[in-house]
């Protein structure tokens, strides 16, 4: 089973128009939409929800003002300043608490409760082209990329019942820790960049990331006639690093314009080079593998 | 009077709208403006500011523990405590270590670790750099490792600027939690949209997400002219303030993509932001009254 993840360092650069673009190619495969506030994968492949369970993996903590004896323990050993005490009442201040829960087991009278937040949920949605794992986070609650793990995790075990030869995985939006939840044991990562002037860093920073989980990584060129001498710094770094470029997309429009009619660029301009530039990519990938 | 350019959606043209905003009111008012680069794991804007001076720059350390195994009893207490299961212990094989790409820099395992096996070491985990430009500055925050801990670094970048009298902060995209982190002081936010379902539906979103958090806040619309008109029409029907729209011009992607500051080249676009800007101050101004 392949499991190839499609990552950028910078929105915008085209992800998920080309992660629909591939899915489209392979026909037939499961898909992981990391996007954890928009999931636009999901609502480009006008993909049906199937169902939606609460995501038991955030934690929130919270201090019973009847039961604590206001020792000040948990304030002192809070590594985060999360835990004031305005007029001498100790409260969680939750945008700086990173619910490590270290208060809750060291409160010597067991006044922090410890709650599971039901805000976030994950779901599994019917797209055209394979079943589709997606999540939506709650405000402030993206600590440790562990919902992503769990639906990678999801999509590995249905990939297994079905016996689906691939898994796509639409990589979150920008570079965060995120992103590592999401290439972890990908047999591939697909690095899209345009060319910017950060674009040598952000691939390099892409590359590196999908190094330390041991994910062999290429390079994905969108947009590359916006800044040719970029194009060819990026081309000639490939080169020196031993890094496939698996296509070159020159900036198009319609893009753009397949995006607001909710349309995979092969549905929209089945026809346009873009569309046979990203098919040759697929098809590299498929070699790849 | 701290402007916040944000969006959970990447890609919608953030870093764009900052830099493009700072350049074009910064030589028109008397106050000092500081631009800032809040995108952490990739930052960007240094590469639009031409002649960058000297850098003052503040380290920002967190502490990673350290397991001495020959100190170890292996009790699990450690990995019992740990929330982020970033310690990995191979009892039979007489292994323990702590995964630094995982760990928070709780303290939790050193509090929970009754042998005094645990130490902790300092580390930089990035650090924020501010440059003078003239009465004005840039202030960039940046993380050296993609590790799941993002706010000692925004908490310490706000420090920075929590004196100033115009910010215009470039905010990560991805994931809710940097959004809240850095959107929460803000005195306005300008929220960055586009057209389409996708655009439609996160847009909806943050506007939710910013009136929980009874912030004041405009949305601007960036390339537009490729989509119908709902966005529009549903801005109008709530009654949000719209700061302006952004023709979709292929000239300003590749100026972009160039490293050119836009308003220094187009003068249509240079008052388009300058009424923006008054926009913000009027709106500010409105809320204090
Ligand atoms: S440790 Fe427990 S008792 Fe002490 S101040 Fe905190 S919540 Fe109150
Ligand atoms: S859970 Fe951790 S971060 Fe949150 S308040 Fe308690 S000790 Fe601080
Ligand atoms: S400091 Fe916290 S996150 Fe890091 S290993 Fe210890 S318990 Fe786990
Ligand atoms: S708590 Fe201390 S002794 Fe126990 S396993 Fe962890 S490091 Fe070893």
């Amino acid at each position: 089973m392949k499991q190839i993840s499609i990552i950028a360092a910078k929105g915008g650069v085209g992800k998920t128009a080309i992660s629909a673009a591939f899915a489209s190619f392979a026909k037939d495969l499961i898909l992981v939409d990391c996007d954890t506030e928009s999931s636009d994968l999901r609502v480009l492949l006008n993909a049906k929800t199937k169902e939606t369970t609460i995501a038991e993996t955030m934690q929130r903590v919270r201090i019973e003002e009847d039961e604590c004896i206001r020792c000040g323990l948990c304030k002192a050993m809070c590594h985060f300043d999360a835990i004031i005490n305005p007029y001498g009442i100790y409260q969680i201040k939750e945008e700086h608490c990173q619910a490590c829960n270290l208060c809750h087991k060291a409160c010597p009278v067991s006044a922090i409760e410890y709650v599971q937040s039901e805000k976030n949920i994950w779901g599994l949605a019917e797209s055209r082209y394979g079943d589709l794992f997606y999540a939506q986070l709650a405000l402030g609650e993206d600590l440790n990329g562990s919902l992503i793990t769990i639906l990678r995790e999801r999509a590995r075990e249905l990939a297994q019942d079905k016996k689906t030869d691939m898994i796509l995985i639409d990589g979150p939006p920008a570079m965060g820790f995120a992103v590592a939840s999401a290439i972890a044991l990908s047999s591939l990562t697909v690095v899209v960049v345009e060319p910017v002037p950060s674009a040598i860093h952000d691939l390099h920073k892409s590359i590196q990331l999908a190094k330390r989980y041991d994910v062999p990584s290429v390079c994905l060129i969108n947009k590359s006639d916006l800044n040719i001498e970029m194009t060819n710094q990026l081309k000639e770094y490939c080169i020196v690093n031993d890094i496939t470029v698996i296509g070159e997309i020159p900036f198009d429009i319609q893009f753009m314009q397949a995006q607001l009619a909710s349309k995979t660029m092969p549905d929209y301009a089945p026809d346009s080079k873009s569309t046979l530039l990203l098919k040759q990519s697929f098809n590299q990938i498929c070699d790849l593998n | 009077m701290k402007i916040a350019i944000a969006s959970t959606k990447g890609g919608v043209g953030k870093t764009l709208v900052a830099v493009n905003l700072f350049y074009a009111i910064k030589d028109i008012i008397e106050e000092a403006c500081t631009l800032v680069d809040e995108h952490i794991q990739v930052p960007n804007i240094y590469h639009y500011i031409k002649e960058l001076p000297q850098a003052e720059e503040v380290v920002v350390n967190v502490r990673i523990p350290e397991i001495d195994q020959n100190a170890c009893t292996f009790c699990g207490r450690c990995v019992h405590y740990c929330a982020f299961d970033s310690i990995l212990m191979i009892k039979d094989a007489g292994h323990i270590k702590v995964l630094d790409d995982y760990c928070t820099s709780c303290g939790a395992c050193v509090y929970a670790c009754n042998d005094n096996a645990i130490s902790e070491r300092t580390e930089a985990l990035g650090k924020v750099s501010s440059y003078a430009l003239d009465k004005d500055r840039f202030i960039e925050g940046r993380m050296y490792a993609i590790r799941p801990l993002a706010s000692p670094i925004i908490q310490e970048v706000n420090e920075h600027i929590k004196d100033d009298a115009i910010s215009i902060i470039d905010t990560p995209p991805g994931s809710s939690y940097p959004f809240a982190e850095s959107v929460r002081d803000a005195d306005f936010v300008v929220l960055l949209a586009e057209q389409g379902k996708a655009g439609k539906r996160n847009l909806e979103a943050n506007i939710q997400l910013l009136l929980n958090m009874e912030k004041r806040f405009g949305v601007l619309i960036n390339k537009s002219g490729l989509g119908d008109d709902g966005l529009f029409e549903y801005l109008q029907e709530e009654n949000i303030l719209v700061l302006a729209d952004i023709p979709y011009n292929r000239k300003y992607a590749d100026l972009h993509s160039c490293g050119e500051i836009i308003v220094q080249q187009d003068a249509h676009l240079k008052q388009l932001f300058v009424s923006v800007f008054d926009k913000i101050r009027a709106g500010v101004k409105e809320g204090q009254a």
